[in-house]
């Protein structure tokens, strides 16, 4: 609902009235304006009248520009809305639906179509495109000779796959007799200076097309619903993060583990900020000072020399500090500092991707500064550097218990290379250099596709081996809170039982109050085979089965690399032999429980 | 109830403690500690179990000094077991002791072996998964945990008296028998552990009685003049009685014990008093027959007052003798002349009559470790490498 977009043809109002209400609502944050709205709206109620809008008369059909987001982490889903945003505000009648809503039937009817995705693991769709992408990849996809669509592609370029998702949808549009709108672009992890060019050229293109097209707008305005929402929402995002207080960091595994994972608690207090189980917290971090001192030291640059950042002016060592990508290494970093310094054995490094790729994998930037100091500028160290990127955890909590609180399982990244000790950027943060009681920048970004089922009757079986159980606490505490009388079956495994036994006594507990039905653990480490949970879940294959028979949602969280697959390769197992299919058919059972989301993964 | 008639004037009022229920209901001490075995959310036993797992021999524990720690990990405490082994006279094979020494470097967290005052070793520290394996591979050395905690009569000790070497080697022999002879008839250890086949059959526990016994009990036998095992601290006691170097039978002497609780006046320390003097013949059955009066007339009741010592004081020395007698269906003779002349171990190297040299070693605590600069337990395994035994 944007009342930027609002005109009067579209509306009750007449010109002069919009004038007004935009002038108003220009003053109003968020929550004033949802205020104001819910205002309205009651008071139209209580007047008994109609607010709703009815659908313009105009017969002729709108020129809609559907907009489509396969997304893991949400930053495909945040551009695909921004691009909404900006084109609804120029007029057009928008669509903005992630791919796994999507009807795949009605791609044929599409005119104008936008697809923004990323790329997942080695080259595959992220989880919510999969259905989509194996429509369009399969014999069913029908010819779309009037279609004219435009692909943006987010990715990371430290990965060989960069893009492919992205690649391959354009390849595939045009092979259906699509026409691209603009070229298809395709962006590194600081994409949002590019996205918005891409989007400003897509919204340019189109426009000639949108204006001739019969301004229908109705779907715009809707007062009622919208009040509700907008109450809804907190006035903090990835874009104004909440400054949240750190209430607890209590490491969760044993003294003894090889694992250091923290359970840690963040107040929301004042933010208004809501979540639901699923859904994940976004953490800006600090750099570690030590890492500032000592590239600046290598660089030869002194800590309070002034900097560009963007617009904006601040000493190095601030940029570095707050702002800038310090601990995960990517190839533009390698080329531009190469360049600067004039490296050419950087440069021939740059040159080979291949080799370029290995020589990332274990080092973050400053092992590759160490590797060749050289003395550079601050602003062109800045240049060759990257913002930061928020890192996202899977929340481990349900508001319905923990209320204004929100928890998060860490692993802490923490490793020796190079003869020097390395510490994850956020979190070594929230592990060792943020105190308890200091401040850290949240915000929460939904994640509508790990949902618990509405029912509540409806049978669960959770497999989060490691930190991938954070969301099932979340879901155990929503279930308990909630009385839901669904069975509950978890899954957990991690390398030893005395050491790493996550969230051991609660789930204890969860067990003893029946909230659990069963809890079946692999630990891997334990016994002279290694046992993991797929090994786990083929040992009660019969059960397994039953539980899908009844129903049960299925969930996967943790590493998608490797558990992820081999724990849908053990499903596939299942479902076969269980079910007595073929291998095929036991794809397809899966598939639709994929898109009955009846099977959600949620895997980093 | 007992295959004899009980006297009701003797039976001590009142509702049994909750030891008894679990005793009564554990299925001949199997409880469910098989399942438990498989539970893999928890390294601990659960309910009856917990105390169930002690007629086995063993005692669930967790390390204290890490148990806040570990609540704020939101983990269990680090339960694990300690087994005692059931080694009456307390001597050990070479080889034996390899195997021990090599278990408790592997397989428990501690690493140490612990020898004990009852002539035994304890490995300490023992994960629940290890616990199965730990028990088969005694068994594949000879060594079991039958019977060593819990209601029952514990490992029988023996005058470690190398010495009066071929009488030690006598009274030792009737150490083992007595051991087996008091050991629990039921196949729960063998079944559990060792999984050995359920057999169909109904079970008795014709000398401990379906309940067992109603406290711990605690044998010797004692070669005199050395009481090193401490008559006075122990329920039964056999003091070898010999003529001409050879063993003709012993003096019985019931209900000692130096345990009292510290400001309840009910309990107290008391020494052993005598019975009689017995000839070899009678000797399992006096021994039976002690266990069984104090079977049928322990106090089931108040568990700080079931020893034999307290029975005793309470029904009077005759009447437990009587009752006794009246079982074995012969009479006590009187007891023949014995002095104690010392107490305590003789540390350090002894000859004994067979030429051999003895040495007693004094090991602190009891706990068989490499220490920095004192490599205890590499030297006892180094030892047990080249002793033939």
């Amino acid at each position: 609902m944007l009342l930027s977009s609002l005109v009067a043809q579209a509306s009750p109002l007449s010109e002069q009235q919009v004038k007004q209400l935009q002038g108003l609502v220009s003053q109003l944050n968020p929550i004033q304006q949802a205020w104001v709205s819910g205002y309205l709206a009651a008071s139209a109620q209580l007047a008994g009248q109609s607010v709703a809008v009815a659908p313009s008369a105009v017969a002729a059909p709108a020129a809609t520009l559907t907009v489509l987001y396969g997304s893991q982490t949400g930053n495909a889903k945040h551009v695909a809305e921004d691009l909404g945003k900006a084109a609804s505000g120029k007029g057009f009648t928008v669509k903005v639906q992630d791919l796994a809503e999507y009807k795949a039937a009605n791609l044929k009817n599409e005119r104008f179509l936008v697809i923004v995705t990323s790329t997942y693991g080695e080259g595959e769709p992220p989880e919510n495109a999969i259905s989509f992408y194996n429509f369009l990849f399969s014999k069913k996809a029908p010819q779309l000779p009037e279609l004219r669509y435009a692909v943006l592609g987010l990715g990371d370029t430290s990965y060989e796959f960069f893009c492919k998702t992205a690649q391959d949808f354009d390849q595939r549009l045009a092979e259906l007799g699509g026409k691209a709108i603009i070229a298809r672009a395709d962006l590194d992890v600081d994409y949002s200076t590019a996205a918005a060019n891409w989007q400003q050229q897509l919204i340019t293109t189109l426009e000639p097309e949108f204006a001739q097209a019969p301004a229908s707008t109705a779907d715009v305005i809707s007062w009622p619903g919208a009040s509700q929402t907008a109450a809804a929402e907190s006035s903090y995002s990835k874009q104004q993060p909440f400054s949240a207080e750190l209430y607890t960091n209590q490491k969760i595994t044993g003294r003894d583990s090889s694992k250091d994972v923290r359970h840690i608690e963040i107040s929301l207090a004042g933010s208004g900020l809501r979540y639901q189980p699923g859904d994940a917290l976004g953490v800006y971090f600090s750099n570690d000072p030590q890492l500032v001192k000592e590239l600046l030291l290598l660089t030869g640059i002194a800590a309070n020399t002034p900097v560009l950042l963007g617009t904006e002016r601040l000493t190095i060592s601030d940029a570095l500090t707050e702002q800038l990508e310090l601990t995960q290494s990517y190839p533009a970093f390698v080329d531009k500092y190469a360049k600067a310094c004039g490296s050419e054995a950087l440069q021939a490094l740059v040159a080979d991707k291949t080799a370029l790729r290995s020589y990332l994998s274990e080092r973050q930037i400053i092992d590759i500064v160490r590797e060749h100091p050289a003395l550079i500028s601050a602003q062109q160290l800045v240049d060759a550097l990257r913002k930061q990127q928020p890192r996202l955890y899977s929340i481990a909590s349900s508001q319905a218990e923990v209320e204004d609180e929100v928890h998060l399982t860490v692993g802490v990244v923490r490793y020796q290379a190079y003869g020097k000790p390395h510490l994850g950027g956020a979190s070594g943060f929230l592990a060792e250099r943020l105190a308890e009681g200091g401040s850290i920048k949240v915000f929460v970004e939904t994640n509508n596709n790990f949902r618990l089922p509405e029912n509540d009757d409806t049978p669960v079986i959770m497999i989060g081996p490691g930190t991938g159980i954070a969301p099932f606490r979340a879901f155990l505490q929503e279930r308990d809170a909630r009385a839901a009388s669904g069975k509950n079956w978890l899954f957990f495994g991690n390398p030893h039982f005395t050491q790493d036994f996550l969230y051991q006594v609660e789930l204890q507990n969860y067990l003893k109050q029946g909230l659990l039905t069963r809890l079946d653990v692999a630990f891997s480490r334990d016994t002279a085979e290694k046992v993991y949970v797929q090994h786990k879940l083929l040992k009660h294959g019969a059960e397994v089965w039953q539980w899908l028979e009844q129903g049960a949602h299925l969930y996967i969280c943790g590493d998608g690399a490797r558990m992820a697959k081999d724990v849908h390769q053990a499903l596939l197992t299942i479902v076969q032999q269980q079910g007595g299919k073929d291998e095929k058919a036991a794809q397809q059972y899966l598939d639709q429980l994929r898109i009955a989301k009846r099977y959600q993964k949620d895997v980093y | 109830m007992s295959q004899y008639p009980v006297n009701p004037e003797f039976v001590a009022p009142g509702k049994l403690s909750d030891n008894e229920r679990l005793k009564a209901e554990s299925d001949h001490l199997r409880g469910t500690i098989s399942s438990d075995l498989q539970n893999e959310i928890t390294g601990g036993f659960n309910g009856d179990n917990f105390m169930l797992i002690r007629f086995h021999g063993m005692y669930q524990q967790d390390d204290r000094d890490i148990r806040a720690e570990r609540a704020a990990q939101k983990l269990e405490p680090l339960h694990n077991v300690m087994l005692r082994a059931r080694m009456p006279g307390g001597i050990i094979k070479p080889a034996q002791w390899l195997a021990i020494d090599k278990f408790a470097a592997e397989k428990t967290l501690y690493g140490s072996i612990r020898l004990t005052t009852r002539q035994t070793f304890q490995f300490h520290g023992v994960l629940k998964p290890n616990i199965k394996p730990m028990h088969q591979f005694l068994n594949s050395i000879g060594i079991d945990s039958i019977a060593t905690a819990g209601d029952v009569n514990r490992n029988v000790l023996c005058t470690s008296n190398p010495v009066e070497s071929e009488l030690h080697q006598q009274a030792y022999q009737w150490a083992i028998k007595i051991s087996e002879h008091l050991l629990p008839k039921t196949r729960a250890y063998a079944e559990i552990w060792l999984d050995e086949e359920k057999v169909e059959t109904t079970e008795t526990e014709p000398v401990l009685g379906d309940t067992y016994l109603p406290r711990k009990f605690k044998t010797t036998v004692v070669i005199p003049p050395h009481n090193d095992v401490d008559v006075h601290a122990n329920d039964l006691n056999f003091v070898a009685i010999a003529e001409h170097g050879k063993l003709i039978g012993f003096n019985v002497l019931v209900g000692g014990g130096l345990a009292m609780t510290f400001g309840d006046t009910s309990t107290y320390p008391r020494r052993a008093e005598e019975l009689g003097f017995i000839s070899l013949e009678h000797v399992l059955k006096v021994a039976e027959h002690v266990v069984t009066v104090q079977r049928d007339y322990g106090d089931r009741v108040n568990r700080k007052n079931a020893k034999t010592k307290y029975t005793i004081d309470r029904i009077g020395v005759d009447n437990f003798r009587s009752e006794v007698e009246k079982r074995v269906g012969v009479a006590f003779e009187p007891v023949r002349p014995y002095a104690f002349t010392s107490r305590g171990d003789r540390f350090g190297w002894v000859e004994g009559i067979d030429g051999k040299h003895h040495l007693t070693l004094f090991i602190e605590n009891g706990r068989v470790l490499d220490f920095p600069g004192k490599p205890l337990k590499t030297g006892l395994a180094e030892i047990a490498k080249i002793h033939q035994g």
